[in-house]
């Protein structure tokens, strides 16, 4: 009933930021990071490889609220790298895991394209 | 004789041995009519069935009887047959010489005509006959002879002369003979016990010619004979009743202690004279003689016959082929003989199959339990065998039955019986387990349903009803000014048919559920003019709606709400003369008692009972007692009086009907002078110390509401001057001379009235009152130094003193009995120090004014505080009401602060920590008191910290210190404004506060905040109320308390919590180290830092630095209040833990249960807590300390799996040291070990991979080494939880090696090492860590050298 109109939840509004980092200055070597017109699906991805990282002390994210497409990333590092240099390297990583996944999967595509009329390798499609 | 024809046991009088039947009477040929006493073959079936029935006890025990209870019976069975048998009228004409000498000459001629006659004329008549009557009558003539002459053989049997005439009468008068006596024959053909089948069989034949005369009688008679028992008497007209005698002396009639069979009919039966000089006078002459007591037990008592009755050589031998009498076989035979056995239409023959006692509890007459052992065998004649049930008694349910009966006698004494058994049952006497949890319920519906009706029903309905309502807990009827009722758990069928069992859900208890509105009008007809009702029946009535109108509000507003209901009932009570009753008074002071209760229960109700009702009662102050009168009425008329005054003072309360006390003024010179002249005669009853103290009680209230006129409704009704003009003191001042020192509760009184004068006379009199207090000091000066008043105070003192020491706690006996007994003191010492209070003179004495015993009262209060005095009777298994007895305590505990307070006789130090030990003790009612306590608290912080060296962070300083959080606190403490009890002690403030007096019931206090039956109160506060700020800030959207605040309050989320928390630091620097078992717990610290950390609305989402639990001041108070409460702080850790018993409450859910209510589980927040804690903590080292007790083994597994599982990120990131962890020790988390495997792949997956750190790795180790090491059956080590019960058992051996193997191929060294030389750093009681031989003997047991040199690598 409140939902917003489904473009609102990937269309960037007027004069808005996709990302907003805020340096916290209190915690040493922690920042708040706000994206826009994201939801759970990228900041969960994101959250659980800076985990990976040996680098992060902490990461967390949150979203405010469900019907606001936008989360809240929180990033501390042990102070070999600032957040938003970890959220870059992490980022890359992501892009680069997702890319290599993409063209796996287009390899398998390919391959199946030529194997057509052999027998299916993963059960018939459907 | 009539009446009460009785079936004797011949063995009674004579040897068994003596049977010689007397020779036939040679005059008339007839045997001599004899007693069936006198024969041995008289026994009945009765006597037979019990002879062949050895089961039978001997000693039946006694039985009071409901019509003489002073006699004792035995078993008397003789008299079963008098109630079972209806009394037989006598059978026949009697036998007169003249008709018997007619029929000897009739068969005289015939036999003579007979033999005269020739073989042709035999014949001829013979054929005569055959063609008139059939072919069966030679054989039924051969029948008829052979029985008379039969019957003149046996000979000593009455005869039935008139058997075969026309009159269908006299047959049938016969039958209850025969239905008793074997061998006694009548001569209606079907019914002879020789009429076997065969002869049934022939005498069927005739039918297929038309019936004759004889076959008609005969069918006539057959059917009949079976139901003769019960249609004889209807039937027969009395000319055919005559009776016949034997020839009876008096020496065989023995005269058994029977009951009479019908109250009316007393002693019927004779008995014989104990010499022999009257044998030889009839029986008919006879006289009544009493039984001698010393007879009874003589000899032939019921007892003794009993035993004879049983002993085996007392059997008479019967006859062989015949069925024994009474057994369904003979029954049938002899009345039923053309039916077949089996029919099923006859199934009512057979005795039912003998009875097995039931579970259902079996009641007599006097509402006493009859035990199963005895329900089989007591004697029929006590009236215990009206039922369907062959058992002796009556069930619950056939009372409850029977008490709907239309017979009104029948009805009467059914709730008489019931009456009684509540009587039973409240006493205690019989178990609710007999008769169900809802026997009262019961009961009482099926008296409220005979309320109303005439005559002695209506009495026992009203005795019923007062039974179930008062008598039932008669402990609380004098507990005035609480409400009673209390929450029980109530069956409601469900509505989906019989698909789902009934189920249970709290509700209103029996009382409070009573349609209230339907029963007045039947009570109002109870009130008639003249009466029709003893005074006993109104005066229950009247004790029915005190009690019912102080158990629940509602019934007193639909009492006060039903129109013309009190009026009636007020009107017909005043008409009612004393002539009216028999030596009972009318005017029963219970109804201005009534009204008093009524005026407590709500404002509304006082209202509505103020308009005529006080100048009505005037004319009872009117009527002075008098010495003259008898002591009745004088006692009457002290007690009317005391009542209405006690009625006036409860208005007043409200600050309502003053007025009154003006015209009553004029009435009370001479109740002043009574008063005097009784107290200085020493003359104190009861009565007249009930007057004192309602006169006392008056004066105070109404001085009270003289002290601020505009505080009554309407204002200026009383006016101060005029209580100045009155000289009220002046009466006080002389009355106060001749009190006797043993008078506590007048005392109490005149001391209150003097305080509230006191009180008045500071704010109305010139120089603040001083030379009013100089008149009271100077008039109470001799009694209150050395007099009266002071020996009053000393042995209050020792009372209360006594008291505590005899306190024995909740649940025991005589918990009542000792709040009573502190409560009486209580009051006493507390108008002592509230006189004192108010007689200070200047604002810099530091002495007492009355001279009390500061010190030693103060420490008796300080021990009191200590017991469990003020807490027990408010728990939840308290008796309902009980707490009421705690005001009186409270106020003491109060006025005492306050002096102290004032004296300044204790240190800033100690004073606050007594006032938060009595804050949390204050009960509704008390909020002005609550109220007081925490601003004097707020006032004095700031120096209270200044002389304990605590330092207040500047921020809190700036605002105030508690500034910010007292608007919570208040609203704390009086949640409604629209609710307000009425404090112990009135001021002017809460005279127009007040909406009602009655304090809620107990259940009331202790509903959850959602009912609707909760009553709106804040006291007693809630143990964690100092933490109410944060509830309220989390709960902003709901919470009413900011409705409430000033408009200058402004102060924002984390100004709020830092007060809050600095005022929690406080509290429990104070109490921490004086009284640690009042400080707030560990759990309890816990949960309000988790509220806390939970705060997060409002926040600008950008910036975490204002999180406020990242605030370096609460983040400084909230690691200083869990400090004392870390592992670290514990001074010497235990070296072992024993496993505490599995049905403890885990601490963090008990002491999250006020905030999170009923319908939240503790676990659903700690999943937002750890939830929050993974988005946005930063790992915070306090935020995550407060996420690790609930991993403690006490509690349920979920919280393991929620942390160690899903929520990896908490495991990374927490990293607290043990001694950081806010618990009692580590040993919770270590014992028992963990039996669940998902939780202990995940020990080992954290272990191998490295992640964990600090606690969590001691405790993941731990578990991992201890399923590893220790023998799987090992009892505690396994922590069998419910959802894998076998792992330990079974798989447990496979999986220690799958774990090792496990452990070893991750490639973390350092965690193989440390599992294989694991010791645990706290050991568990009966569990025995293996050495490293063993472990090493059991690795190559199975692994062999191959995994043990894995190991020794590692």
């Amino acid at each position: 009933m409140n939902a917003l109109p489904r473009f609102e939840l990937f269309t960037l509004g007027d004069g808005e930021k996709m990302i907003e980092v805020v340096e916290d200055t209190k915690i040493p070597n922690a920042a708040t990071i706000r994206v826009l017109k994201q939801d759970h699906t990228l900041a969960n991805m994101i959250r659980g490889y800076m985990l990976k990282n040996p680098k992060v002390l902490f990461a967390g994210y949150k979203v405010p609220h469900p019907l606001e497409p936008a989360f809240i990333l929180k990033i501390q590092t042990d102070g070999s790298a600032t957040p938003v240099e970890v959220l870059q390297e992490t980022c890359n990583t992501l892009i680069a895991l997702i890319t290599k996944v993409k063209g796996k999967l287009g390899e398998q595509f390919t391959q199946k394209e030529l194997e057509v009329g052999l027998e299916e390798p993963f059960g018939a499609p459907g | 004789m009539i009446g009460s024809v009785v079936e004797r046991k011949p063995s009674s009088n004579r040897p068994p041995a003596q049977g010689a039947f007397p020779a036939p009477n040679p005059s008339t040929g007839y045997p001599t009519v004899t007693h069936r006493s006198k024969t041995t073959r008289g026994a009945s079936a009765f006597a037979k069935s019990r002879q062949v029935n050895p089961s039978r006890p001997q000693n039946v025990p006694t039985i009071l009887s409901t019509i003489s209870p002073s006699m004792k019976w035995e078993s008397t069975e003789d008299d079963d047959d008098v109630s079972v048998q209806p009394n037989p009228p006598a059978p026949a004409p009697i036998p007169t010489d003249e008709t018997e000498r007619l029929l000897k000459e009739v068969g005289d001629e015939n036999n003579q005509r007979i033999s005269e006659m020739t073989e042709e004329e035999r014949m001829a008549e013979r054929a005569d006959l055959l063609e008139k009557f059939g072919g069966g009558i030679g054989e039924m003539l051969r029948r008829r002879r052979l029985q008379r002459e039969g019957k003149a053989a046996d000979g000593n049997e009455l005869v039935d002369m008139a058997a075969p005439t026309p009159r269908p009468a006299t047959i049938q008068l016969s039958p209850p003979l025969t239905f008793s006596e074997d061998d006694m024959d009548v001569d209606s053909p079907g019914s002879t016990s020789t009429a076997g089948p065969s002869s049934a069989v022939e005498r069927l034949e005739p039918s297929k010619t038309p019936p004759t005369r004889a076959q008609l009688l005969e069918d006539l008679n057959r059917p009949r004979s079976a139901l003769r028992d019960s249609t004889a008497h209807s039937e027969t007209s009395s000319t055919f009743r005559r009776l016949r005698f034997a020839d009876v002396t008096p020496s065989d009639i023995h005269v058994y202690p029977s009951q009479p069979a019908s109250p009316k009919s007393v002693h019927m039966l004779m008995a014989p004279p104990e010499d022999g000089s009257a044998d030889g006078v009839p029986v008919t002459q006879l006289r009544f003689r009493s039984l001698h007591p010393e007879r009874m037990t003589k000899h032939d008592g019921p007892a003794v016959w009993m035993a004879k009755e049983a002993s085996p050589e007392l059997s008479v031998p019967k006859a062989s082929d015949d069925p024994e009498e009474g057994t369904p076989e003979d029954i049938r035979r002899r009345f039923f003989p053309n039916e077949a056995a089996a029919q099923p239409g006859l199934n009512w023959i057979t005795a039912p199959s003998s009875e097995q006692p039931s579970d259902a509890a079996r009641f007599d007459l006097q509402g006493a339990l009859i035990p199963p052992a005895l329900q089989s065998t007591l004697p029929t004649h006590l009236g215990l065998h009206h039922t369907a049930s062959s058992l002796a008694g009556y069930t619950l349910d056939d009372l409850l039955y029977l008490s709907r009966s239309t017979n009104a006698a029948q009805r009467a004494t059914v709730l008489s019986v019931l009456a009684k058994i509540l009587q039973r049952l409240g006493s205690g006497n019989i178990s609710t387990q007999a008769v169900g949890a809802d026997a009262r319920e019961r009961i009482l519906k099926s008296g409220m349903a005979a309320l109303g009706e005439r005559g002695s029903v209506g009495a026992r309905a009203v005795e019923v009803v007062w039974e179930a309502v008062v008598g039932w807990d008669e402990f609380y009827v004098l507990q005035e000014g609480v409400e009673l009722w209390v929450e029980e758990k109530r069956k409601v069928p469900s509505s989906n048919d019989e698909e789902e069992p009934p189920s249970t859900i709290p509700g209103l208890d029996a009382l409070s559920s009573i349609p209230l509105e339907e029963a007045l009008p039947l009570i109002q007809s109870y009130f008639t003019v003249p009466p029709s009702f003893p005074a006993l029946t109104l005066s229950q009535l009247l004790g029915l709606l005190h009690r019912l109108a102080t158990h629940y509000e509602a019934h007193a507003s639909a009492i006060i709400k039903t129109p013309h209901f009190l009026s009636s009932v007020l009107s017909a009570w005043l008409a009612y003369k004393n002539s009216d009753f028999l030596r009972e008074t009318a005017q029963d002071p219970k109804l201005i008692q009534l009204f008093s209760v009524l005026a407590t229960s709500s404002r509304a109700n006082a209202e509505a009972l103020m308009v005529d009702l006080p100048n009505i009662l005037l004319r009872f102050l009117a009527q002075m007692p008098d010495s003259s009168q008898s002591t009745e009425d004088r006692e009457l008329r002290e007690s009317l009086m005391a009542e209405t005054l006690h009625f006036y003072a409860t208005l007043g309360r409200y600050g309502l009907g003053c007025k009154v006390a003006l015209t009553a003024q004029e009435f009370m010179p001479a109740l002043v002078t009574y008063l005097d002249s009784s107290l200085s005669e020493g003359d104190i009853t009861p009565s007249f110390a009930r007057l004192a103290e309602t006169f006392f009680q008056v004066r105070e209230i109404w001085t009270i509401c003289a002290i601020d006129p505009h505080k009554t409704s309407p204002p200026h009704e009383l006016i101060w001057s005029q209580i100045e003009a009155f000289g009220w003191v002046d009466d006080l001042l002389h009355l106060a001379e001749n009190i006797p020192a043993e008078q506590d509760t007048i005392w109490a009184g005149l001391w209150n009235a003097t305080a509230a004068y006191t009180e008045g006379a500071t704010i109305n009199g010139a120089n603040k009152g001083q030379e009013e207090k100089k008149k009271v000091m100077d008039g109470l000066q001799d009694i209150i130094q050395d007099g009266h008043g002071r020996s009053a105070i000393d042995s209050a003192l020792e009372d209360l003193q006594s008291a505590i020491d005899q306190y024995d706690g909740l649940g025991k006996p005589k918990f009542l009995p000792c709040l009573r007994d502190i409560a009486r003191p209580s009051t006493l010492l507390g108008a002592a120090v509230r006189l004192s209070l108010s007689l200070i003179s200047s604002a810099t004495s530091t002495s007492d004014p009355l001279g009390l015993p500061g010190a030693s009262l103060s420490r008796l209060l300080d021990d009191l505080l200590s017991t469990t005095v003020p807490n027990d009777p408010l728990a939840t298994t308290a008796p309902a009401g009980a707490y009421v007895h705690l005001r009186p305590l409270t106020t003491l505990l109060m006025d005492e602060l306050r002096l102290s307070h004032r004296l300044g006789t204790m240190s800033m130090e100690s004073w606050s920590v007594r006032a938060l030990r009595i804050l949390r003790h204050l009960l509704p009612g008390d909020e002005a008191h609550a109220e007081w306590i925490l601003q004097n608290f707020s006032v004095g912080v700031k120096d209270l910290a200044d002389s304990m060296d605590l330092t207040i962070d500047d921020s809190i300083l700036h605002r105030g210190v508690l500034q910010d959080v007292m608007p919570f606190y208040m609203h704390a403490i009086r949640p409604d404004d629209k609710f307000c009890i009425a404090p112990f002690r009135p001021t002017p403030n809460s005279l127009s506060q007040a909406t009602r007096v009655i304090l809620p019931s107990l259940a009331a206090l202790h509903k959850p905040p959602t009912s609707t039956l909760k009553a709106p109160v804040g006291l007693p506060l809630k143990r964690d109320f100092l933490f109410q700020p944060l509830s309220d800030l989390l709960r902003s959207s709901t919470s009413t308390a900011f409705d409430s605040f000033p408009a200058s309050w402004d102060a924002s989320e984390t100004e709020t919590v830092r007060a809050t928390l600095f005022a929690v630091e406080m509290c429990q620097t104070l109490l921490l180290d004086m009284h640690p078992e009042e400080a707030l717990k560990r759990e309890e610290i816990l949960f309000g830092c988790m509220r806390v950390v939970m705060l997060e609305h409002g926040q600008p989402q950008g910036d975490s630095s204002e999180d406020v639990f990242r605030d370096t001041v609460v983040a400084a108070e909230m690691k200083s209040l869990l400090e004392p409460f870390t592992i670290g702080a514990s001074p010497t850790p235990p070296q072992s833990y024993s496993v505490p018993s599995s049905d403890v409450i885990p601490p963090l859910e008990a002491a999250s249960k006020d905030y999170l209510g009923s319908g939240v589980p503790f676990y659903q927040f700690y999943t937002d807590l750890l939830a929050l804690y993974e988005a946005i903590s930063f790992a915070d080292p306090i935020f995550g300390a407060l996420l690790l007790p609930p991993l403690s083994m006490r509690y349920p597994p979920d919280y393991r799996k929620l942390f160690w599982g899903d929520h990896s990120v908490a495991v990374r990131t927490v990293r607290t040291s043990v001694e950081q962890v806010p618990a009692d020790g580590v040993g919770e988390f270590l014992w028992p070990v963990e039996g669940d495997t998902e939780l202990l792949s995940r020990y080992v997956k954290a272990l191998g991979t490295g992640t964990v750190r600090g606690f969590l790795r001691t405790v993941a180790l731990h578990h991992v080494a201890c399923n590893i090491w220790l023998p799987p059956a090992s009892p505690p080590a396994s922590n069998s939880s419910a959802s894998t019960p076998s792992t330990a058992g079974e798989g447990g051996e496979t999986r220690r090696r799958h774990m090792l193997l496990a452990l070893l191929r991750g490639n973390k060294r350092e965690a193989v090492a440390d599992v294989l030389k694991y010791e645990p750093a706290v050991g568990c009681e009966g569990v025995r860590m293996p050495g490293r031989e063993e472990r090493v003997a059991w690795v190559r047991g199975w692994g062999g050298e191959d995994v043990l040199q894995r190991l020794e690598s590692a």
